[in-house]
């Protein structure tokens, strides 16, 4: 079977590189480690924008703020009141929680521009509060110090520790947000996607189902945030910024929006090129944009979207080149991926 | 106080819904007995679908009341409604475009509030829900077109789907607004089939056009126009309506 096959040359792929990912600290240095270490980071606050807009069809630039809110509580918590491991952490995930679901219940009444719309006030709301607040949030310095922790005798401020510590928690988080989109869950909320009307036609708690996703994204979006303070040591307004915001939407439509792995896909594109071209010349964003519009200008669908496309095509495809059931398989059943 | 109506799949009692300005229907009444096949017909801007989309919820009167199985249903929401038993298609398709036949047919026929919120397991291991959707793609005629993405389908067959949409609910009150819209002569003889094959015990209300559909499906029908209903009866009554004939049927069908 065709089909069987290239599900194996699949596998195959992602063993491999899951251990390439794993034996990484092995055979790089510190600053590739680093710079993936901030992928990660970053690839949680991606995929809490792509699951909304990917899954659900709702752009939400909130996401950032969420990020960021988990960091300062573990500032505020951890490095100011001293509360040890895992109490910071869970605090900024209940924080974030509640925030997420009292600006859904409100944002959740509203679609489209006007939902984009909301969200970005929400987002401004906290950059805004965060910037001007002196006296707990110290401002426009931020909260500095912030360490990872010693437990059981392993000591996470060591970076290829902390790196295992980041990369476990993604698998299993990606492994979990995956399941849920295939759930019956993510199935209701791609009925909602596509169309919010007839889902309340034929008795979904649209508002609801929202409700929900909004608070799912936004504990993935305080998970990258924890991991973000603990490898930059600090938190201040800048992280939570709106340039910050649309670069991580544009993170999400480099990979592929309506594509599960598209948000991963594009911060790790989008944060290597900023480390590659920011090293060959200072003008770096410019490069970037440029890139960026080509990409979307030939794949509206992104970097996946060129390989998916490539992949149904018969000219292109490697795995299926000498079977006709496969190329029958495919034009008969277009599937996302 | 009354009691509760068993008897009347749907009452509604003078409804009344403006626009601004515009009367869109006016004092409007009538029963549907449990089991009725009932068409809706008027001219265009009668306020046909208005009065669908009132009792299904997307619009709330401004005067009057409406019951469903004897349940007072006049400020409801739609997905409540549609809890209670009510499945409605519409004009214009209303389909989970990029998602497949069964996709459709999968959410359609699990609209309960509860079993959205299943985060754990595929979708495609609940067997039940499964073999209903595919039960119902039988019945709607999609049976090959199963893993087909619905926007790949030709109009005739999204037509086939909204009503199987409406179907896969398991309603007790099924709303047809103008199923035929836009369909070819053979495509209308296979969908009127697919309405005549529905069960007896599910209560039917058609808003269509085609009188030849209409004739042939309908119990009894009710003439709309300018927002008012103007004639309730067996279709032979309905022929022999000499207000009905001026505003709407023309002269063939006299």
């Amino acid at each position: 079977m065709s089909f069987m096959r290239n599900n194996t040359i699949k596998s195959i792929f992602y063993v491999i590189a899951t251990i390439l990912l794993v034996l990484l600290p092995f055979y790089v240095g510190q600053y590739t480690v680093t710079t993936f270490i901030r992928i990660i980071y970053f690839g949680f606050l991606s995929l809490s924008m792509g699951f909304l807009i990917g899954q659900g069809g709702m752009v939400s630039l909130t996401q950032t703020a969420f990020f960021g809110l988990s960091g300062y509580i573990i500032g505020l918590f951890g490095v100011e009141r001293g509360l040890i491991f895992p109490w910071p952490d869970l605090m900024a995930i209940g924080a974030v929680l509640i925030l997420a679901f009292l600006f859904g219940i409100i944002a959740m009444r509203t679609h489209k521009i006007v939902f984009l719309m909301i969200t970005l006030a929400f987002g401004q709301v906290c950059w805004a509060f965060a910037a001007q607040n002196t006296t707990i949030l110290r401002g426009w310095s931020g909260i500095r110090g912030i360490r990872p922790f010693v437990i059981y005798g392993i000591n996470f401020n060591e970076y290829q520790n902390f790196y295992w510590a980041s990369l476990v928690l993604f698998f299993l988080s990606v492994f979990i947000l995956w399941r849920i989109t295939k759930s019956p869950f993510g199935l209701a909320l791609n009925g909602i996607r596509e169309n919010p009307k007839r889902m309340a036609a034929i008795g979904y708690p649209v508002y609801w189902i929202r409700v929900v996703a909004f608070l799912i994204a936004a504990v993935y979006a305080g998970l990258g945030g924890i991991l973000a303070a603990y490898n930059t040591g600090i938190i201040m307004p800048t992280t939570i910024q709106l340039s910050r915001t649309i670069w991580v939407l544009l993170t999400v439509i480099l990979g592929g929006a309506s594509y599960f792995f598209g948000p991963i896909v594009g911060t790790a594109i989008a944060v290597w090129l900023d480390v590659l071209i920011s090293g060959v010349t200072e003008r770096y964003n410019l490069v970037i944009g440029v890139i960026f519009l080509l990409i979307v200008l030939f794949s509206p669908t992104g970097v996946i979207g060129i390989f998916d496309t490539l992949r149904k095509d018969k000219k292109f495809t490697i795995t299926n080149i000498f079977s006709f059931k496969k190329r029958r398989y495919i034009q008969k059943h277009k599937r996302r991926w | 106080m009354e009691k509760p109506d068993q008897q009347h799949a749907l009452t509604v009692k003078s409804v009344s819904k403006n626009f601004g300005g515009v009367r869109a229907m006016r004092s409007v009444s009538f029963d549907v007995p449990v089991g009725e096949r009932r068409a809706l017909i008027g001219p265009n801007g009668a306020g046909k679908t208005t009065l669908f989309n009132t009792i299904a919820g997307e619009l709330v009167p401004n005067e009057g009341s409406i019951s469903f199985f004897g349940i007072d249903i006049t400020r409801s929401s739609v997905q409540k409604r549609a809890n209670l038993g009510l499945g409605r298609t519409y004009q214009i398709s209303q389909l989970f475009l990029d998602l497949s036949v069964e996709e459709n047919l999968y959410l359609s026929g699990s609209g309960g509030a509860t079993k959205a919120f299943k985060f754990l397991g595929s979708w495609k291991k609940n067997k039940v829900e499964r073999d209903w959707a595919q039960e119902v793609a039988d019945q709607v005629g999609l049976k090959e077109y199963k893993n087909s993405t619905v926007s790949e389908l030709s109009h005739g067959l999204q037509r086939q789907l909204e009503v199987g949409m409406a179907i896969a609910m398991r309603p007790r009150l099924i709303m047809l607004d103008e199923p035929a819209a836009g369909l070819s002569p053979s495509e209308r003889i296979i969908l009127t089939d697919l309405i005549k094959k529905l069960p007896r015990d599910v209560t039917l209300i058609l808003i269509e056009h085609d009188m030849e559909i209409v004739l042939d499906i309908a119990d009894r029908i009710t003439v709309m126009y300018h927002g008012s209903v103007i004639a309730e009866g067996t279709p032979a009554e309905i022929r022999s309506n000499l207000e009905v004939q001026k505003v709407y049927l023309g002269s063939s069908y006299v």
